[in-house]
């Protein structure tokens, strides 16, 4: 993309080796607490340069603060941040070159778009000409020429986000913090924005923590992703990790469409005994002695319907249920089907239509599926 | 037809409401329904005690200025001609140096009480919007009106009493081996007599302003570089600069027309121009002379408040002008 993107990122093709300063992170062992809440519990992992990961979880559990701290906006109780080699929690805000997208924005009011993008490089004592030239790359990097002159309350909200962007980028810091900009957003222009994210830092090679409680957005833009619940990370990998490997309960429910059966662990590994004795067969995972607590992630899209009367085939898992809600909604068909023995429903989705349409609601089916295809994990 | 309406205590405990009501029984009684009421008269009905208000108010500044353009007798005690001796007695004949004198040391005072207000008003009104403590809040908003609880007299004596020469000042300066000194007759024993209401006021009208100001803002600007002090200068000074244009207005405004303070803790050797006005109205009897006093100090405020409103809009001005030409340089 463009030369204008390669002047931004300083000549340095996207996934190379930075000279010198890089955007490495290390976060070792973060603590804050307000009072009697730990915000932030003891939280270490380290971040490659030019990586894209998403700090990943519910509201209140602690991905603000985690993130306010790389900043220095708040102080940590206990444990160190590096960036690029050099530790940074003692530095204040304002000479740790970071550049962060606040969720409200922040954009100056009395400022125009110009003069909004230009704050950081007046910060920096740039000299005009240079300025000039910077503030209209960074307008050029996120595809915005020809509005500098206007009012940041005389353009779009997309627009916006944009200028929000600009203006973090413009000085070229190392490291991009993203706090859930786009979550005011509506569902399009937030796809929008997220897809110009991975566009971005494609571009520029920076490295970026971006934070959000969408565990869709987290699985669309990221290299890597952490999870965490109040204030302790529960599990961080790469998104296909996160996905098809959930360490917890807790992860698997959060990311994606999720089933979870809750058993114990019988037969050396091999099977899992559900309520009433039902048993289902294990995928090999055999991580989890006999005998343990254990749930069984199932997710939706993996969950395949079949009549009630059809054989099924040896390598499969099956539980008998009957279909209690169709929602066709778009690019899948969601099923609710009730499994009596276990006294609960499962979700299953299919993306395939005329298999959707062989199963109206009230219809007996057996939910089938690939051992290997459920995760196991401790409860 | 009973009207009902006409006895609603809500409506009588509101004037301008029971006018529009009697002008609707007025239409009923009078053109059976069939008149209807123009829009103007109902929004003159809704404004009638302001309009009032202000004819007062205006009738008497005519009142004043009428006076002010005549010479007085002063052997028949009545007015003279229509002339602008008063005026040149204050300002410019020969002799007017007094009262030259006496409008400066008001003026002055005045700027610097209005200055010292803004530059304290500032934190107190950051501190009160931006605590976290409830009870901070409530006991900073409390100290902001109990000033105004006192009444003149009352806190211009409590100040004699700690910038006396038997008092708190005069026993510093003494355990200091100073000496017995005394505050009372300084401009700086007004001008603190002055702050202790004006930082209030000046505080309580910058509240808005200030809490319109996001915190997010501040550690924007922190992030993209700029240190506290640049942040509050590039920042927090611009979004705040309305609130302190009105705050000043009114802070200046009240210092100018100040009586108590500057008569009791001036120790009636630094007048301001109300007291002057007072003894040339009530001690000489002039009121011609009077009235163009006070007139001369309405237009001091008056035009000081203009200039203030004028320099915050010329300051903006320029301001997107400079923003627009650098914009407009880069789009070439
Ligand atoms: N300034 C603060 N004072 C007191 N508690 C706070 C403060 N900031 C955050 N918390 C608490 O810390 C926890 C984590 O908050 P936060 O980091 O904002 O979570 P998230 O961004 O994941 O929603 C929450 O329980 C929140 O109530
Ligand atoms: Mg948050």
């Amino acid at each position: 993309m463009g030369a204008s993107a390669d002047i931004l990122a300083g000549s340095v093709p996207p996934g190379a080796a930075r000279p010198g300063g890089d955007g490495r992170i290390r976060i070792a062992g973060i603590s804050q607490r307000f009072g009697d809440v730990r915000a932030v519990d003891d939280v270490s992992f380290d971040i490659e340069s030019g990586e894209l990961l998403t700090l990943l979880g519910p509201s209140g559990s602690g991905k603000t603060s985690l993130l306010r701290m790389i900043a220095g906006l708040a102080k940590p109780d206990a444990g160190e941040i590096w960036v690029g080699g050099q530790r940074i929690d003692q530095l204040p805000t304002h000479r740790r070159n970071i550049g962060m997208v606040f969720q409200s924005l922040a954009l100056f009011p009395h400022l125009s778009v110009f003069g909004n993008i230009a704050f950081p490089l007046w910060m920096r004592r740039c000299g005009k000409r240079e300025t000039a030239a910077r503030v209209r790359e960074a307008l050029e990097v996120v595809r915005l020429p020809q509005i500098a002159a206007r009012r940041v309350d005389e353009i779009s909200g997309g627009q916006r986000q944009r200028v929000a962007l600009a203006r973090a980028l413009v000085y070229r810091p190392k490291l991009l913090l993203l706090d859930e900009p786009f979550a005011a957003l509506d569902a399009k222009l937030r796809e929008e924005m997220q897809l110009e994210i991975i566009r971005l830092h494609h571009d520029l090679g920076i490295t970026i923590v971006n934070v959000t409680h969408d565990q869709k957005e987290a699985l669309t833009i990221s290299d890597r992703v952490a999870v965490m619940s109040e204030g302790r990370l529960r599990q961080i990998g790469t998104t296909v990790e996160i996905y098809q490997r959930p360490n917890s309960a807790f992860v698997a429910g959060f990311v994606g469409t999720t089933n979870l059966l809750h058993g114990a662990v019988a037969a050396g590994g091999e099977i899992l005994v559900l309520a009433d004795s039902i048993r289902v067969p294990l995928g090999g995972d055999k991580r989890l002695a006999p005998g343990a607590a254990a749930a069984l992630v199932l997710r939706a899209e993996r969950l395949t319907l079949m009549p009630a009367e059809a054989i099924i085939p040896a390598d499969l898992a099956s539980l008998p249920g009957m279909v209690r809600l169709r929602a066709f909604q778009g690019n899948t068909t969601l099923f609710e089907v009730e499994v009596v023995a276990l006294g609960r429903s499962l979700r299953a989705e299919t993306t395939s239509l005329s298999e959707a349409s062989r199963f109206p609601v009230g219809t007996a089916v057996s939910l089938t599926w690939r051992p290997q295809d459920a995760a196991l994990v401790p409860v | 037809m009973a009207m009902p309406d006409s006895a609603d205590p809500a409506v009588v405990a509101d004037p301008p409401a029971l006018f529009v009501r009697l002008l609707g029984i007025a239409d009923r009684v009078f053109g059976g329904g069939q008149i209807a009421m123009p829009a103007a008269l109902r929004i003159a009905g809704g404004l009638l005690p302001a309009i009032i208000m202000i004819g007062v108010l205006a009738w008497g500044l005519a009142l004043l200025f009428w006076y002010s353009i005549h010479s007085y007798d002063a052997f028949a005690d009545q007015s003279g001609p229509l002339s602008p001796i008063e005026y040149a007695t204050l300002l410019w004949a020969k002799g007017a140096g007094f009262y030259r004198t006496i409008l400066i040391r008001t003026v002055l005072l005045s700027l610097l009480t209005t200055l010292a207000a803004l530059v304290l008003a500032i934190p107190v009104a950051t501190l009160i919007i931006r605590t976290r403590s409830n009870l901070l809040r409530i006991t900073g908003l409390t100290l902001c009106l109990v000033p105004f609880l006192m009444g003149d007299i009352v806190r211009a004596f409590g100040w004699l009493i700690l910038l006396g020469r038997e008092g708190l000042y005069g026993w510093l300066s003494q355990s200091l081996g100073l000496g017995q000194r005394t505050l009372i007759g300084s401009a700086l024993g007004i001008w603190l007599g002055s702050l202790q209401t004006i930082v209030p006021v000046a505080a309580l009208i910058l509240l808005p302003a200030v809490r319109r100001i996001d915190p997010d803002l501040e550690q924007a600007a922190a992030t993209l570089g700029a240190a506290r002090w640049r942040c509050f200068v590039l920042v927090n000074l611009p979004l705040m600069a309305p609130g302190l244009v009105s705050a000043g207005i009114v802070a200046f405004a009240l210092t100018m027309t100040q009586y108590a303070i500057p008569d009791i803790l001036g120790g009636g050797l630094l007048p301001f121009a109300a007291n002057t006005i007072q003894n040339v109205f009530f001690t000489e009897g002039n009121i011609y002379l009077g009235s163009a006093l006070a007139v001369v100090t309405l237009a001091v405020v008056l035009l000081t408040a203009m200039v203030f409103a004028l320099g915050l809009g010329l300051l903006r001005r320029w301001r997107a002008g400079v923003q627009r030409r650098q914009a407009v340089e880069i789009a070439l």
